[in-house]
């Protein structure tokens, strides 16, 4: 399974927005499951529809981030 | 106005024309839309796809994305159109990115250069020519910053390492040689040029060694991105962002430079006009750099001021009372100019067809002269645009993506709009139809149309043609005596 690189930044009304450059997809993160200072990723539901899987990270990440993550 | 049942109906008599598998296809790429519809999933368009073999499409190469839009306005390097003569020769100076220069001596805008392929290039390959060429270049025009080489499609066909001359020529001459990997087929559109040069601007320019700016940056300083400078539109834009109190340090690329190329890892803020062609680098800027960038749009007062406000809202109370100081001084003279224009505009009706960031941005400018906008549509806009697009509309508007010729002129002729803004390719099939048109690439040969005082040439120039008396004189082949009723 190919594994995309995304990029998160906000816009200006603070969404979070993904953006896949392969795609060049860029869609609104409605919900990323774990939201906590301590854990943040797990599934990425995007406006679109579709899912991506990021392995969740240590802690909140400064957003823009760049990082690999999994096609769900 | 166009109401939702009338444009459905509209679409579904243009996609009766087509053969099954064509119509399933086009179906994708037109919708209505209107202002309420708006939930960011992308507007139920499907854009970026391959054109069908068959249909009318006004899109361009990767080529002329690249060399055209986003390499070729920077004018202080050599940019070789390599391969045959006539992707440059036609192409040459038709954009307008007017800049300020010697051309031929410091400046080299307007020209071409080309590597002229000939029977036995493509047969024993370019790549020696290439090397001459690079040296023959630096020494008559010892005053060009750098040299990119635009490839054309045959230089990828016969398989050309263009990488490789442009390494050892980069070496010798001490200048950056950018090899763009820009062969016209690549992709499905322009798109994918912009995508390509901005790539090679960030490998070649800005990751160059040794070439970093190294100086402090200033707590004011911003790049205009996505600016290409036609008819001066940068220059009416930077003096509004100047006067606010900011220091604009670097124009992508409309009468840019290669040392504002690489100066601009040091602004605070990136400035984006034009988002579809360079979006990538001023994504690339915030993950390397962490510079924000921000979309604004400087086509008529309600939204140049909206755009003030926020870029101000960026800075500090200084450009904040500056943004507004701005907004008080131009905004007499702008409602002047709609108070003039308004009533000889009021309730026109426009359907646009353009492509990068004006089928969305120059709604607004339409919007303040009281005209509304029916139609619209990209040449080759993605999906983002499409979601940018729809959070400007307020009434229901007919979207097309890629247009076919067959498409636009049935549009044209059922929805019978007051004025049609495209490019040259379209410009005289609707006029004979009868129909006024603006071209809205080249703002046929006006300009500036940016800021206050582009919106003085804007609303004169939609007024001019909108309200000529030729429309009156000319009989369409329709109406002339034995015609059959259209």
């Amino acid at each position: 399974m190919p594994v995309p690189e995304i990029m998160l930044r906000r816009n200006e009304r603070g969404d979070l927005l993904c953006y896949v450059p392969k795609k060049d997809l860029e869609a609104v993160v409605r919900e990323v499951e774990f939201d906590q200072e301590d854990r943040w990723g797990g599934t990425l539901s995007l406006a679109n529809g579709e899912k991506l899987y990021l392995e969740p990270l240590a802690a909140k990440p400064a957003i823009p981030l760049t990082v690999r993550v999994r096609k769900l | 106005m166009l109401t939702q049942d009338e444009a459905q109906k509209l679409i579904q008599e243009v996609l009766a024309a087509y053969p099954p598998e064509a119509a399933e296809d086009r179906a994708k790429h037109l919708a209505v839309l209107d202002g309420e519809s708006a939930d960011g999933g992308g507007c139920g368009i499907t854009a970026n796809r391959k054109s069908l073999p068959g249909v009318m499409t006004i899109r361009g190469c990767a080529y002329a994305g690249s060399k055209g839009v986003v390499w070729g306005p920077i004018k202080d390097m050599i940019h070789i159109s390599h391969g045959p003569v006539g992707c440059g020769q036609y192409s040459r100076a038709g954009r307008r990115n007017y800049y300020v220069g010697y051309t031929g001596v410091n400046t080299f805008g307007t020209m071409n250069f080309t590597s002229d392929f000939q029977e036995k290039d493509i047969v024993f390959g370019g790549d020696k020519k290439l090397a001459k060429l690079l040296d023959e270049a630096n020494t008559l025009f010892p005053l060009n910053k750098g040299i990119s080489v635009q490839s054309e499609c045959p230089v990828g066909l016969i398989g050309d390492d263009i990488e490789a001359v442009a390494k050892k020529k980069s070496a010798d001459l001490a200048k950056p040689v950018v090899p763009v990997r820009c062969e016209g087929f690549r992709g499905v559109s322009q798109s994918l040029g912009h995508h390509i040069a901005n790539d090679t601007i960030r490998d070649y320019i800005l990751d160059r060694p040794n070439a970093a700016f190294t100086g402090e940056a200033g707590p004011y300083d911003v790049a205009v991105i996505g600016d290409y400078n036609i008819g001066g539109d940068a220059w009416s834009s930077r003096i509004l962002l100047e006067e606010m109190g900011l220091n604009v340090v670097a124009q992508w690329s409309g009468d840019g430079t290669l040392a504002e190329l690489e100066r601009t890892p040091k602004v605070r803020l990136n400035l984006v006009h034009c988002y579809r062609s360079m979006n990538y680098i001023s994504r690339h800027m915030e993950s390397k750099y962490g510079i924000p960038w921000l979309e604004y749009n400087f086509f008529g007062p309600t939204k140049i001021a909206d755009s003030l406000r926020r870029i101000a809202a960026k800075f500090d109370a200084r450009i904040q009372a500056g943004a507004e100081a701005v907004i008080a001084k131009y905004q007499p003279m702008a409602d002047a100019i709609t108070e003039r224009f308004r009533p000889r505009l009021q309730g026109k009706r426009v359907m646009l067809y353009v492509g990068g960031l004006r089928p969305r941005h120059v709604i607004g400018a339409y919007e303040d002269l009281g005209m509304e906008v029916v139609g619209t549509g990209y040449e080759f806009g993605h999906n983002d645009d499409y979601e940018r697009t729809q959070e400007e509309l307020k009434n229901t508007t007919l979207i097309y993506d890629d247009a076919t010729g067959y498409e636009l002129e049935r549009f044209v002729e059922q929805v019978r709009p007051d004025l049609i803004g495209s490019g040259i390719k379209e410009k005289y099939v609707f006029q004979k139809m009868g129909i006024p048109f603006r071209q809205m690439h080249s703002w046929d040969y006006s300009g500036p149309y940016h800021g206050y005082d582009g919106y003085a040439i804007f609303a004169r120039d939609m007024d001019m043609t909108i309200n000529n008396p030729c429309w009156k004189m000319m009989t369409p082949p329709w109406r002339q005596p034995g015609a059959e009723a259209a």
